[in-house]
């Protein structure tokens, strides 16, 4: 993943989440003050499934909208797409969601078709080696957690 | 900034542009342009790889697309690489007007498949030091051609160049908005026609250009010093060209060796 600083400066964001697990990767000490985050931190014996609520409780005691999620913490892939779909609804429209390593190849294929039929929902992906930086789309109203299934399609089975 | 003048028009720096399925009738002021308002209404998100760069453009007769690409993106020359032979009075008469005549060259009735032509057409047009630093492939719309063209055209980008397609997703994009008008036993009973007959939805997955998307996901996975880097939007694809040298004929097959887990990357 690119410093932190770097997605911080390029981003700009008013409010960042970051989603560690067992402290990996949390590294705040060269953030800017107007910077407002939270970091939650998932040790590595809990299961990941317990965290929704207090992430969710973070967020609550955000100021300011929150514009920027680094998610060091996913595991496989219901674990990633599970954390995209807990936290991207929580995004401000424009917000950036990065994930902090390599993401398995049909929960990537998934979202980067998602970007066909809801760009309103997801409208980039971006890919590099080791970090992938979704897009935020416009839409304003949905039901939480989203869930990325109903909201992609596949009709000639690429991601198969 | 790209205004939009009813369903069908948009006007910007004093040009405009009509969505229409005849593009002949274009004049230096107003071209007629073969895309979607989702495609033109995209375009200046990728304004920011084409600005000062030199770009090669390849269309079909739809060369209101190049003065298109050219007014938002302001690329520092751009060369249209067209399929087909047509009239390029309007393109001329607007490099004309607006003094960029010496930095906009069209080549017509070039095939796609005549990769040494193609392969002359770059050394010719961009010997300088910068090289040729985007690709835009606004013809291809099936795997064949798109692949063939991206394995052409990509090795001869310079390092951290761009390669963006724009019509990946179009298959997938006209289908979704007739399924989404069926029933879910409809759907599930789809066919789409082919030149060999009507076949079932998924038998196409081998010709749609779509399917180069999991090919690109593999490469850079396996040789990200080839393809840096992947972005993915509902209108274009923006592949980046990595530093290594890349030996001829490129075959993305060759690099793209499947799509294993690679597990937790944290």
């Amino acid at each position: 993943m690119p410093p932190l600083s770097s997605i911080i400066a390029e981003y700009q964001p008013q409010g960042v989440l970051e989603v560690g697990r067992d402290r990996h990767g949390v590294s705040w000490a060269a953030i800017p003050d107007l910077v407002e985050a939270r970091v939650v931190d998932i040790p590595d014996r809990e299961p990941w499934v317990a965290y929704p609520e207090a992430l969710a409780s973070e967020l609550a005691g955000l100021d300011v909208p929150l514009q920027l999620v680094i998610d060091h913490a996913f595991a496989g892939p219901a674990t990633a797409s599970s954390f995209i779909e807990v936290l991207l609804g929580r995004l401000s429209p424009g917000g950036r969601y990065v994930v902090d390593g390599v993401l398995p190849a049909d929960a990537l294929l998934q979202l980067m078709l998602t970007t066909v039929r809801s760009p309103d929902v997801v409208e980039q992906v971006d890919l590099l080696p080791r970090t992938t930086v979704l897009t935020r789309g416009s839409r304003v109203e949905w039901s939480e957690p989203i869930r990325l299934d109903e909201l992609t399609t596949d009709p000639f089975g690429i991601g198969a | 900034v790209l205004t939009p003048k009813g369903l069908l028009r948009y006007r910007l720096a004093n040009t405009e542009f009509v969505i229409s399925d005849s593009v002949g009738d274009s004049t230096p002021t107003e071209f007629r342009v073969r895309k979607s308002p989702e495609a033109i209404t995209a375009l200046p998100k990728i304004r920011g790889l084409l600005r000062f760069r030199n770009v090669l453009h390849v269309v079909d007769d739809d060369l209101g697309s190049v003065a298109l690409t050219t007014l938002v993106g302001a690329p520092s020359a751009i060369v249209a690489v067209s399929t087909h032979v047509a009239s390029t009075e309007a393109l001329e008469g607007f490099a004309a007007r607006r003094g960029i005549a010496d930095r906009m060259h069209v080549h017509q009735g070039v095939s796609l498949d005549d990769g040494e032509r193609l392969g002359r057409i770059v050394d010719e047009e961009f010997d300088g030091e910068s090289g040729l630093e985007v690709v835009i492939d606004d013809v291809s719309d099936r795997l064949a051609t798109g692949l063939q063209l991206f394995e052409t055209l990509f090795p001869r980008l310079t390092a951290g160049g761009s390669y963006i397609i724009e019509r990946w997703s179009l298959d997938h994009f006209i289908l979704e908005g007739i399924l989404a008008a069926l029933g879910p036993e409809d759907r599930a009973n789809a066919h789409v026609m082919r030149a060999e007959g009507v076949v079932e939805v998924r038998d196409a997955k081998g010709e749609v250009l779509e399917a180069l998307l999991p090919m690109l996901v593999s490469a850079l996975r396996a040789r990200p010093d080839i393809v840096a880097r992947i972005v993915v939007s509902q209108q274009s694809l923006a592949v980046t060209r990595g530093t290594a040298p890349i030996e001829t004929p490129f075959r993305l097959s060759d690099i793209a060796d499947g799509l294993g887990d690679p597990g937790n990357g944290s």
